[in-house]
């Protein structure tokens, strides 16, 4: 296998053969660990060989990795629904909001040609200003 | 065959400069096997990582949403029983209005 290697401008080059039978054993290798051949030649062209001395296995991380992601997935299929019933929950709550923002301005206007004195209405203001100012993108 | 690898200049400069080296390498297998051992885990780790992190962060946003759910549901009751009481009064405010209307329109 002939491997040559170019600069990103330019005309130099250096080349490296590695008898075919070698080269196989590397790209098997590459195959065992999920590295493809150019990932794999920047490894040995650039990156140099790292002293690994743990011996322990990979399939822990693999198993612990996929129980994740399984959680993620379930929860990503509870997620959309739930923000879909939420939205059009504050909807109604925003419709109702001004609806008696209405009723209000009606309450105080008719308690006020009758002399009757005003309602506290600052709990039902609080949570109309809340839904009122609700944003459909949030 | 051939395969063709383009670098940087400044790794082509490495390259170039430590050829008799890296061709070794390419024989070293037991220590090639050893670092694609040590970069697979950790890309795994991080990658475990990763998924925690979006994990926590994900179940965190869930139970906003799900307290979110459930106070919009307490609201919507509260403000329905509002929008009746109110309607109702009003009603009966519009009645007395109307009443007084008239008892004036009889005095004058």
């Amino acid at each position: 296998m002939k491997i040559v290697i170019k600069p990103e401008v330019g005309w130099k080059k250096v080349v490296f053969k590695i008898p075919d039978n070698q080269f196989g054993k590397i790209k098997k290798l590459g195959g065992k660990y999920g590295f493809r051949i150019d990932k794999l030649l920047r490894i040995i062209l650039i990156g140099g060989f790292i002293d690994y001395q743990d011996n322990s296995n990979f399939q822990d991380l693999e198993r612990e990795i996929e129980s994740l992601e399984r959680k993620l997935y379930e929860l990503e299929g509870k997620w959309s629904p739930l923000k879909f019933r939420t939205y059009y929950l504050a909807m109604d709550d925003q419709n109702l909001a001004i609806q008696i923002s209405g009723l209000i301005a009606e309450n105080k206007r008719l308690r006020k040609i009758l002399g009757k004195p005003e309602r506290d209405y600052s709990k039902i203001e609080e949570l109309i200003h809340y839904y009122m100012g609700f944003d459909s993108r949030e | 065959m051939e395969i063709e690898l383009r670098v940087s200049q400044e790794e082509f400069k490495q390259i170039k400069q430590n050829k008799k080296e890296i061709e070794k390498r390419f024989y070293r297998l037991d220590e090639l096997e050893n670092t694609l051992k040590a970069l697979k885990l950790r890309y795994l780790s991080k990658h475990r990582d990763r998924l925690k992190k979006k994990l926590d962060e994900m179940e965190h946003n869930y139970e906003d949403l799900l307290n979110f759910e459930k106070r919009a549901m307490d609201d919507k009751e509260f403000l329905l029983k509002i929008r009746h009481q109110l309607s109702k009064e009003n009603y009966e405010l519009r009645q007395q209005l109307e009443v007084n209307s008239y008892e004036n329109r009889d005095k004058t």
